[in-house]
């Protein structure tokens, strides 16, 4: 392979892997504090995915044992929580994963969430692969991410 | 015609049941009569560690509701909407007792619930208790819980998200179901205080 090829291969190939990755927008990545001792916690992010077809499939985090996906059900006024496999993302859909909701389950928190403390997430899709974000903490009983900029 | 007029009278009868089974879930101010027949004694330990029954909030209005710690999305919400409806009451908050009753018991000691309930009122009421008084409490407020297991030994609690005002004299007032929010709460306290 001559240079110049290699080198429009290699240009083509970190243009393209960014691009494809930059088709699933992560906005806004946070999480509940942990209340008390307990040892589980709820992340949420919102995805925007400007790209063709995805889903999100996995979630972990090395401040838990485990993370996965959960969803809600109700059953009159009894509530069900349930693992879910994944989560579609049409083509230009943007999914919110908040309270009451989708969330990222957290089973055997290594540490206490603190608000206002950050800590890493990844979240795993079907196609754009494993994308980390920075998650932040707010309130233990807070609705929505915290305020603070981006 | 004559079965017409009797069809029509059927559906009436029938129709008046119904708006009589449901009026007093729906009306606030319900006569005692009708009231649903939720609540009542209970024997419990709270977060602190002392033994108490129905009596200790005698005379108080109390917003029960019946979660675990170990559910960070929907109860943390509800507790949340509690606290903030008795920070929107100021003093008139101090007729209210707000409880947490939990359904996981086993997880749930009594300082597990003081660590938890610390994070959203200073008022807020942890109950646990043996497995026994606790799902005799459950019994008495119509609430349903049952114990899934999920990956690894872990597990989370199917349960019924529902709030309740009780009155000072121990009696069902109104509930609130999940997505009634803090303002619903606050309007509903004010209105029974």
């Amino acid at each position: 392979m001559k240079p110049a090829t290699l080198a429009l291969a290699i240009g083509l190939l970190t243009w393209w892997i960014p691009a494809f990755a930059g088709d699933i927008d992560i906005r806004q990545p946070w999480a509940r504090a942990s209340a008390g001792a307990g040892k589980t916690a709820a992340a949420y992010v919102t995805i925007a995915n400007g790209g063709a077809a995805d889903a999100l499939i996995g979630a972990a985090t090395p401040v838990a044992a485990r993370a996965t996906l959960h969803g809600h059900r109700m059953d009159g006024d009894m509530m069900r929580m349930r693992p879910i496999d994944r989560v579609a993302l049409a083509p230009g859909a943007t999914v919110i994963l908040a309270p009451g909701g989708i969330h990222i389950m957290m089973f055997g928190l290594t540490r206490r969430l603190v608000e206002g403390e950050t800590f890493p997430l990844t979240l795993t899709f079907e196609n754009a692969g494993a994308l980390q974000v920075t998650a932040t903490v707010a309130g233990v009983g807070a609705k929505g991410p915290p305020h603070a900029g981006h | 015609m004559r079965y017409a007029w009797l069809a029509m009278a059927v559906a009436a009868v029938a129709l008046a049941f119904a708006v009589a089974r449901l009026a007093p879930w729906r009306d606030s101010d319900v006569a005692a009569t009708n009231a649903p027949d939720i609540g009542g004694a209970f024997e419990l330990v709270d977060h602190t560690g002392r033994a108490v029954t129905q009596a200790d909030f005698a005379g108080d209005f109390m917003l029960v509701y019946f979660g675990f710690t170990s559910c960070p999305d929907i109860c943390p919400t509800a507790m949340q909407a509690v606290a903030q409806a008795l920070d929107d009451l100021g003093g008139k908050a101090a007729r209210v007792r707000p409880v947490l009753i939990t359904v996981d018991p086993e997880r749930d000691t009594p300082a597990v619930l003081a660590d938890y309930v610390a994070n959203f009122h200073p008022r807020l009421v942890g109950l646990t208790g043996t497995p026994e008084q606790v799902a005799a409490a459950a019994r008495a407020y119509k609430v349903y819980y049952a114990k899934v297991p999920s990956e690894e030994g872990d597990y989370v609690m199917d349960h019924s998200a529902i709030l309740y005002l009780m009155g000072p004299d121990g009696r069902y007032i109104r509930h609130f179901t999940h997505g009634d929010g803090a303002d619903e709460i606050a309007a509903a306290l004010r209105e029974a205080l």
